[in-house]
């Protein structure tokens, strides 16, 4: 709703002060792409000012010389930014798709059909969510341990597949309000509930899981804890900045300008995903229909 | 005599054979046996809805028994272990080492009430400065006012991108930036981030720019779920801008501003303040925070070290069973003085 508003104090001292905030985050942005464009001797000369030569170049060295050494002394071996890269997406990709598709199954059966276990699962995300439990992570990298899914990539994302969270009541309340007609009428005709999820549920959302699933990968692209912790053979290019800043015994240590340019480097895929997806971000996540 | 019409043809030997192979056939057919029908009575149906369920729901239920309440449970249990090696055997025995280590830590020692007085600066700071001033500013975005698309794109670029990457930004306007603007006005200072008698001011100037952004998005979008025809009510009856606000807006989002309220309770033990972006390992001591020093202990646990899982497990306990009750009689607070607006 767009009223015309009348200029006034309030609207003036947030306009300021939101003016300040956003000139914040273009000085960051300035400084981050001015200082991946300088050399050394420049950036200690200069650190605030724009470069004096362009120096293009920093991103193609930044991206040859961001290395993580892992494994033990004997056994060690280096990774490269591209290998990082690889691992990024593997651990985005799958992580993402598991996190926007296991709680749309277990909504869509607490939602549409009449079991006891319904309450159940339905309370189960509830006391999870209500229910405060802390430091259980030391538990957790344990059983990690223990079913042999520490350091590996498939392992995170077994450990993501849980139903559990916010995104679980988003599914469950589209479902609830869609109504039940559909699947009868493809049961009437001799649909399986198999058939009837994937060729008539599934489209009716597809939208929502779409929504979870790019949020979610920016999530997991943007995390570098939970990597660091549970990967560390496997490093993504969040934690091979990370190291390269404050590991200094790492293969490739960077120097800051360096590390901007990894920053942008680590940047676009996100920034470009935001510029493709823009109304997801910004507007509602809704329920679609079937025509006719 | 019938008159043969054109189309009547003589019958041909191919005629006189059909209906007796056919008839062959046909009583043939009748003899194998038949594709089963579809069991489509009620419990054939039912049976068939419940098999679909419990196969679909069984591996995510699995997934929460073992990664929830496995992982829960033997987290108290290894708060009472200790591992020691017995006959060159590394085990997890019982023992209430860890628990006493905490306990005497956090009545006699100082670390753990640091730690805490900090997780609770952190935490004040958020539900007083940060929670007013983003709503505030949600309205602002609400009420479409100049510029306000704009801004809700800028509040929300932050939280796309990497903490990791808004760490470095930060530290390097401040600590080379900030550094360069003094030294134009020919004033040196250290570092800010660096120098421990101001780090901790930049650090909470740091979590205001990141937190910020955040609050500001979820609170103006529970605003716009408020009906229109609600406020133009008021404003056909006169109100102003500010009263609306504190009136009718407040009033009708506080469910989701109570709900991250109660969330941020578990926040206080969990919050790291972005402080291992910042510093890794190194955080300034009169900054570090309970969940920041959990996070430093568990990173340290090595692949091949098991001894200190117990301690680890024992702060979590200890945090949980101040945060369960704390949690309840927020949320206890917060439902006596619900305004309890519908529409």
């Amino acid at each position: 709703m767009k009223t015309k508003n009348k200029i006034n104090i309030f609207a003036i001292v947030c306009a300021t002060v939101l003016g300040i905030y956003a000139l914040c985050m273009f000085v960051f942005a300035y400084l981050t792409v001015s200082t991946s464009l300088k050399d050394i001797f420049d950036l200690n000369v200069n650190p605030i000012g724009l470069p004096s030569i362009v120096c293009f170049e920093n991103y193609a060295f930044a991206y040859e010389t961001l290395v993580v050494q892992v494994g033990s002394s004997g056994n060690a071996r280096l990774i490269y930014f591209d290998t990082m890269l690889l691992y990024s997406v593997l651990y985005s990709v799958g992580c993402s798709f598991v996190l926007a598709v296991v709680p749309c199954i277990m909504a869509y059966l607490t939602a549409k059909y009449n079991v006891w276990l319904n309450k159940f699962i339905y309370g189960s995300v509830i006391f999870a969510m209500v229910f405060p439990i802390v430091g259980a992570g030391a538990s957790e990298m344990f059983l990690m341990k223990r079913l042999g899914l520490y350091n590996s990539i498939l392992g995170t994302w077994v450990q993501s597949a849980s139903y559990l969270g916010t995104y679980f009541l988003v599914y469950y309340g589209s479902f609830k309000s869609l109504s039940n007609e559909y699947m009868e009428a493809a049961i009437i005709d001799g649909a399986s509930h198999m058939k009837v999820l994937l060729s008539i549920v599934i489209p009716l959302v597809k939208t929502t899981i779409f929504a979870v699933f790019i949020l979610q990968f920016i999530a997991h692209w943007n995390n570098y804890q939970t990597p660091l912790l549970y990967l560390p053979d496997y490093p993504t290019a969040a934690v091979g900045l990370f190291r390269s800043a404050y590991s200094p015994n790492q293969a490739g240590t960077l120097t800051e300008n360096m590390r901007m340019a990894g920053c942008v480097i680590l940047c676009i895929p996100i920034l470009i995903i935001f510029l493709l997806f823009k109304d997801i971000f910004m507007g509602n996540i809704t329920v679609g229909g079937i025509k006719g | 005599m019938k008159k043969r019409m054109k189309y009547e043809k003589d019958e041909t030997f191919f005629d006189k054979i059909k209906k007796p192979v056919s008839d062959f056939f046909y009583d043939l057919s009748t003899k194998l046996p038949r594709k089963k029908k579809k069991n489509t009575s009620l419990k054939g149906r039912r049976t068939g809805e419940l098999v679909f369920y419990y196969c679909l729901a069984f591996l995510p239920i699995l997934h929460f028994l073992i990664f929830y309440v496995y992982v829960n449970l033997n987290s108290v249990i290894l708060a009472f272990q200790e591992y020691k090696f017995i006959n060159g055997e590394g085990k997890f025995i019982f023992s209430t080492l860890q628990i006493e280590t905490v306990w005497n830590n956090l009545v006699y020692g100082n670390e753990i009430k640091e730690l805490l007085s900090h997780s609770l600066i952190f935490y004040a700071f958020s539900l007083c400065v940060i929670t007013p001033t983003a709503l505030f500013f949600s309205y602002y975005i609400y009420k479409k006012y100049k510029f306000s698309e704009f801004f809700r794109v800028m509040l929300f670029v932050p939280t796309i991108i990497s903490s990791l990457v808004v760490a470095f930004m930060y530290k390097f306007f401040i600590d080379r930036g900030v550094v360069e603007i003094c030294r134009l006005f020919g004033k040196e200072i250290m570092p800010p981030l660096s120098d421990p008698s101001q780090s901790f001011t930049y650090i909470l100037i740091y979590i205001l720019l990141v937190s910020f952004g955040g609050n500001v998005i979820m609170y103006s979008s529970a605003m716009t779920r408020i009906p229109i025809s609600v406020v133009e009510y008021a404003q056909i009856d006169g109100v102003g801008p500010v009263k609306e606000f504190f009136s009718m807006t407040l009033p009708l989002i506080y469910p989701t501003l109570s709900t991250f309220i109660i969330v941020g309770i578990t926040g206080i033990f969990t919050n790291q303040a972005n402080l291992y972006a910042l510093y890794s390992d190194s955080a300034p001591e009169n900054a570090r925070t309970f969940g920041y020093h959990m996070f430093v202990l568990l990173k340290k646990v090595s692949s091949s070290d098991m001894s200190g899982y117990p301690y680890i497990a024992a702060l979590g306990v200890f945090a949980t069973i101040v945060v369960v009750p704390l949690t309840f009689f927020v949320k206890w607070v917060l439902d006596k003085i619900d305004p309890n607006v519908q529409y």
